[in-house]
């Protein structure tokens, strides 16, 4: 299979709750579209922090990273964010050669990624 | 001075097949001295400009034209070298202007990230026309040069 997602809502133990869409294969021309519906499936359902786990990504192409950029832009639009996991080393200098590094989030698991929604949740409360 | 690596490959114009290629140009750059990071880079700038060429080319191709790509990579102790040709209608990424990348994207557009990558990474982009012939795309990337310049 050349990709397949494995969708699951996680939550922390403070209660922070999140859709985790673990990538597993490859974003290529050949897969772009199934993975820019996924995404929007998941907005569309309501999914505020996000979380797309690398894990076991064997490659992305510049348009798939493009996708990450614009559901971070998408998400914050709706009070959410998208957080990006374990992405390969490879794959982290292109995202710095695209210059997408300023504005994507990327962070090593699951519990990083629950801190930092936990932590703009926390600051969105009290400044309201 | 070690042994020169060659591959053709010649696919169908099928997205499909890019995967293939990928792991193809993997397994020739990483029988060169290429580093392992930059050797995913190659074959992320060939996978662009193959799906590029998979997109556009044959789109208004008549019935008896040949809907195949071919693919030459050459290595050797210095350098690696792509050769992509196919047979529909020309299309030179190389004229298009560059972009404001993340414009581009939040403006809901696709491409132009492939070919501002494939120019990033690869040392030399060249494309030659031949009218009722060919198309073919030659990218050149030296071995003892990474891919941070720009």
């Amino acid at each position: 299979m050349a990709i397949e997602f494995r969708i699951k809502v996680i939550k922390s133990t403070s209660g922070v709750m999140a859709t985790k869409n673990e990538i597993v294969g490859y974003v290529d021309a050949s897969t772009l579209t199934q993975f820019e519906q996924v995404l929007g499936k998941l907005v569309q359902k309501g999914a505020k922090n996000i979380i797309l786990d690398c894990s076991k990504l064997e490659y992305i192409n510049s348009t798939g990273l493009g996708l990450f950029l614009k559901y971070t832009d998408e998400l914050r639009k709706i009070g959410g964010r998208l957080a990006v996991t374990q992405l390969p080393q490879a794959t982290q200098k292109v995202v710095q050669m695209l210059g997408f590094d300023r504005d994507l989030k990327l962070l090593p698991d699951d519990a990083a990624a629950l801190k930092w929604f936990g932590d703009i949740q926390t600051t969105t409360t009290k400044s309201k | 001075m070690g042994k020169a690596i060659k591959k053709d490959l010649s696919v169908p114009n099928d997205l499909a097949y890019l995967s293939v290629v990928r792991e193809t140009v993997l397994e020739v750059a990483n029988k060169s001295r290429l580093p392992a990071g930059e050797a995913h880079l190659v074959s992320l700038a060939v996978d662009e400009a193959l799906a590029n060429v998979m997109e556009h080319a044959y789109i208004d191709a008549p019935p008896e034209v040949k809907q195949v790509i071919e693919i030459q990579l050459a290595a050797d102790e210095k350098r690696i070298e792509v050769r992509i040709r196919d047979f529909g209608s020309a299309f030179d990424p190389g004229q298009l202007p560059d972009v404001d990348l993340r414009e581009h994207v939040r403006q809901g557009k696709r491409g132009g990230l492939g070919v501002f990558l494939m120019r990033k990474i690869m040392d030399e982009v060249e494309y030659t026309f031949e009218a009722g012939k060919h198309n073919e795309l030659y990218m050149v990337k030296y071995i003892d040069k990474p891919s941070s310049k720009g």
